[in-house]
């Protein structure tokens, strides 16, 4: 007679069908809730999401994916000339507007909103897939870099200042 | 590499050299083998059942498009495994069109497939229920062990942890889940 809880390594292996148990842990099995439940919540993951899984279309994936490999490349390694110009422009603006923001002053040239349009026409030349590069290259820490550009860093909290100071290391 | 119709099929490791030196079958015959067991992992981290073919889909593109930084420390399986769970990770993030639902908040019964849910058993529906109550590794480290069957040492190398962190994780998981399901 086991008195002890069922090891849960014995569980899984069990599940997955790797062993048997033994008489004497089957007959734990049926006394003990605290085993049972395990036993049911391990077997319940081995079955977890399977209908979920057995309605994926594995041979329409391989050939979309098989597709897409073929297809040219557009990633950040292999931008045209005029879309790694503006990637470079994208990245010195949002910069130039963090410092800025920080030092609670304004650009001697342009205003942020200015130099936030001038962005956007850098970005005017590019195909929507090339646009969407350069977002996603532009880290989220420079995107929240641009909301607080408008508030005097008197005005920041805490966590705002913290979050703002993270973005320009 | 061996054709692929023989008896003994051509390991993992080996599909990916000859998909890598651009036989196009290996890549088929990799999503064949893994596609299933991913899209069960991806609804276990809480994947909406509606993204699932889409998820695996962008996961085995990922993954061929990064084989060149598979260097074999890790499974073919748990690697995709790993790209998968950040892809989803990022699908709920990134995505302004989608409406960003944790299964904390969620209703978990899918609306756009009330029959599917209907079939799921009742403790199906608590596991996941629970399982998006864990913290992000104990939620992995559950579904890779007792899910997926992986040991350990597979663990640790997909998740990026140690052996004995993820038996820690494991045993977390449990307790907490055997709490939420009582």
């Amino acid at each position: 007679m086991i008195d002890a809880h069922l090891n849960s390594e014995r569980l899984v292996e069990v599940a997955q069908g790797l062993a048997r148990w033994s008489p004497e842990e089957a007959a734990h099995l049926e006394r003990c809730a605290e085993c049972r439940l395990e036993w049911n919540l391990v077997r319940a993951a081995r079955t977890l999401g399977h209908d979920r899984a057995e309605r994926v279309d594995t041979a329409r994936i391989a050939a979309t994916v098989t597709r897409r490999l073929e297809a040219p490349v557009t990633s950040p390694g292999v931008l045209s000339r005029h879309a790694r110009w503006a990637l470079g422009v994208a990245a010195a603006a949002v910069l130039a507007l963090a410092v800025f923001s920080a030092r609670g002053g304004t650009p001697s040239a342009a205003t942020p909103s200015d130099a936030r349009i001038a962005v956007l026409h850098e970005l005017d030349g590019l195909t929507a897939a090339e646009l969407e590069v350069v977002l996603e290259t532009i880290p989220p820490a420079a995107n929240e870099a641009i909301h607080v550009e408008s508030a005097a860093i008197g005005d920041l909290s805490a966590s705002d200042l913290e979050r703002m100071l993270q973005s320009m290391e | 590499m061996r054709p692929l119709n023989e008896a003994s099929p051509p390991s993992d490791p080996v599909l990916v050299a000859a998909f890598r030196s651009g036989e196009d079958a290996a890549a088929t015959e990799l999503v064949r083998r893994h596609a299933a067991a991913l899209g069960r992992y991806l609804y276990g981290v809480g994947a909406d059942p509606s993204d699932l073919e889409d998820l695996v889909q962008e996961t085995f593109f990922k993954a061929f498009r990064a084989l060149p930084g598979w260097r074999g420390e890790a499974t073919f399986r748990s690697w995709l495994f790993r790209i998968g769970a950040n892809l989803r990770k990022d699908w709920f993030r990134k995505d302004g069109r989608r409406v960003v639902l944790s299964l904390e908040d969620q209703d978990l019964a899918d609306s756009s497939d009330p029959e599917g849910e209907a079939g799921a058993t009742e403790m199906e529906k608590k596991l996941r229920e629970g399982l998006g109550r864990l913290p992000r590794l104990q939620r992995e480290v559950f579904l890779l062990r007792a899910q997926q069957g992986l040991e350990y040492e597979e663990i640790c190398a997909a998740l990026g942890t140690t052996p004995g962190a993820a038996r820690v994780h494991y045993h977390h998981a449990v307790k907490r889940l055997k709490e939420l399901m009582q």
